[in-house]
């Protein structure tokens, strides 16, 4: 119950106040933007590359908050469609993006790995990475 | 910054390293009706797969079945616990359009195919039409990806040329086997494709052309899905022409997460069995999954021929 209290008050606010997230890399990633389609076939792993670029989606702890807005506001897919997904991309030898256990972790992941792309609070970005989607 | 930090999950595999996860799927079921009386292990399978450097990757499955099966109508029982190659390739990803496979694969067409085993389906029987017209696996070479890079045309390119890699783990035993197939993802929820295919096979020296298409749509809590084939087969021992057509089309509510209700036709002719030409199936399912990679299924199935009516339950389990 507290939990969907705390969503609702995260979805109103973003709803209110506008994108509260952003897709980020490094900053010298080869694009300046992505759009809605891309990212979301990105993090499901349906496709690899932008622009020839190999990219390397990571997720943010299962349990965060952050994760859960992803899903279900950016993704659309609630826990048990995505656990569906990647049930039977499991058997197709395909496996869920990496995880990092925060903000910071997920930053300093995609500053060292080349093509790597996270999701953070826009609040919690610094300096060392770019905006490439808002939502 | 652990590239493995994630827990392991049922149904998603066991990550041993980077380049090694592990995971396996067993099935048990019983048959009853008027001329069945059945229970079976059926399949026992293990799983290997991993990313490698240089964007290649690899995939390794070995399977027994059916491992245990009892037929209580004859009281006899027997065991198959040799494990046979059921899947053994390796990818090179290039980009979003080029991607090659070489190996044993599942065979790229429709979507019954690509997720056959019993816990990943939503009835414990599989319609005739995805065993019946087409080999399940290609020993051979891929091509596949989306046609362009921001498309939603997906197409796959394969050809066998050579005996299958386990001779005796494969419905339709051929030597040369080539097809293409496509699938366009309109939106998130409808999706729809079709396939060409032309195979040989071995015992009997039969040239087979099949036309498929297939159709999806995934409206949670809603699924409907459908696909037809149409085989023109020519017999070069008897000289005769045959052929076979058959689909089946299934819908299915998601009450909660956890229940399903399942319903299919489907029909099927082969003029190759003469009076048993037609064929046409009722099915009335449920599903029950306590989580997604553990499956309770139930279903009846009315036949034409009454005395084939029957019940299967099944319990399968992926991990």
């Amino acid at each position: 119950m507290k939990n969907k209290i705390i969503l609702t008050i995260i979805f109103s606010s973003i709803t209110l106040f506008g994108a509260e997230f952003a897709i980020v890399a490094d900053k010298n990633f080869q694009l300046d933007s992505l759009n809605a389609k891309q990212t979301k076939d990105i993090f499901l792993m349906k496709r690899q590359f932008v622009k020839g670029v190999k990219v390397v989606p990571v997720n943010a702890s299962a349990t965060s908050k952050q994760r859960d807005v992803f899903e279900k506001m950016f993704l659309k897919m609630p826990r048990h469609r995505l656990t569906k997904y990647w049930t039977k991309m499991h058997f197709q030898g395909v496996r869920p993006p990496i995880v990092q256990a925060s903000s910071k972790s997920i930053q300093l992941f995609v500053k060292n790995v080349e093509g790597a792309l996270g999701y953070v609070p826009k609040s919690e970005i610094d300096a060392t990475v770019k905006v490439l989607y808002e939502f | 910054m652990s590239l493995n930090a994630q827990k392991y999950e049922l149904g998603q595999g066991y990550v041993v390293h980077e380049y090694i996860n592990i995971g396996g799927y067993f099935s048990i079921d019983y048959a009853n009706g008027e001329n069945v009386d059945k229970a079976r292990l059926d399949d026992v399978a293990f799983l290997m797969y991993g990313k490698l450097p240089k964007a290649f990757s690899y995939f390794v499955e070995f399977e027994a079945a059916p491992f245990y099966e009892k037929d209580f109508l004859s009281d006899t029982s027997q065991k198959n616990t040799t494990f046979h190659y059921e899947r053994a390739y390796m990818n090179y990803d290039y980009s979003n359009s080029v991607n090659f496979r070489a190996g044993k694969f599942i065979t790229p067409i429709g979507y019954w195919n690509l997720v056959p085993i019993n816990v990943l389906r939503d009835t414990s029987s599989n319609p005739l039409f995805s065993y019946r017209m087409f080999p399940k696996f290609v020993t051979g070479v891929e091509s596949y990806g989306y046609t362009s890079e921001e498309s939603d045309l997906k197409y796959n390119l394969f050809i066998q040329a050579t005996d299958d890699i386990d001779e005796d783990y494969i419905n339709i035993k051929n030597n040369l086997f080539v097809g293409s197939s496509i699938e366009y993802f309109a939106d998130d929820a409808f999706s729809f494709g079709g396939s060409l295919a032309y195979f040989e096979t071995k015992e009997i020296r039969k040239n087979v052309g099949l036309l498929q298409v297939n159709a999806k749509y995934d409206w949670y809590p809603f699924l409907i899905q459908t696909e037809w084939g149409y085989t023109n087969i020519d017999n070069t021992q008897t000289d005769r022409t045959e052929y076979q057509l058959g689909g089946y089309l299934q819908g299915m509510y998601n009450f909660t997460e956890q229940h399903v209700l399942v319903g299919r036709y489907e029909y099927f002719k082969d003029t190759q069995l003469g009076e048993l030409a037609d064929e046409h199936i009722a099915l009335l399912g449920y599903s029950y999954r306590p989580v997604y990679a553990f499956s309770i299924k139930g279903e009846y199935q009315f036949h034409d021929d009454k005395n084939a009516n029957k019940a299967l339950l099944s319990l399968s389990v992926l991990f």
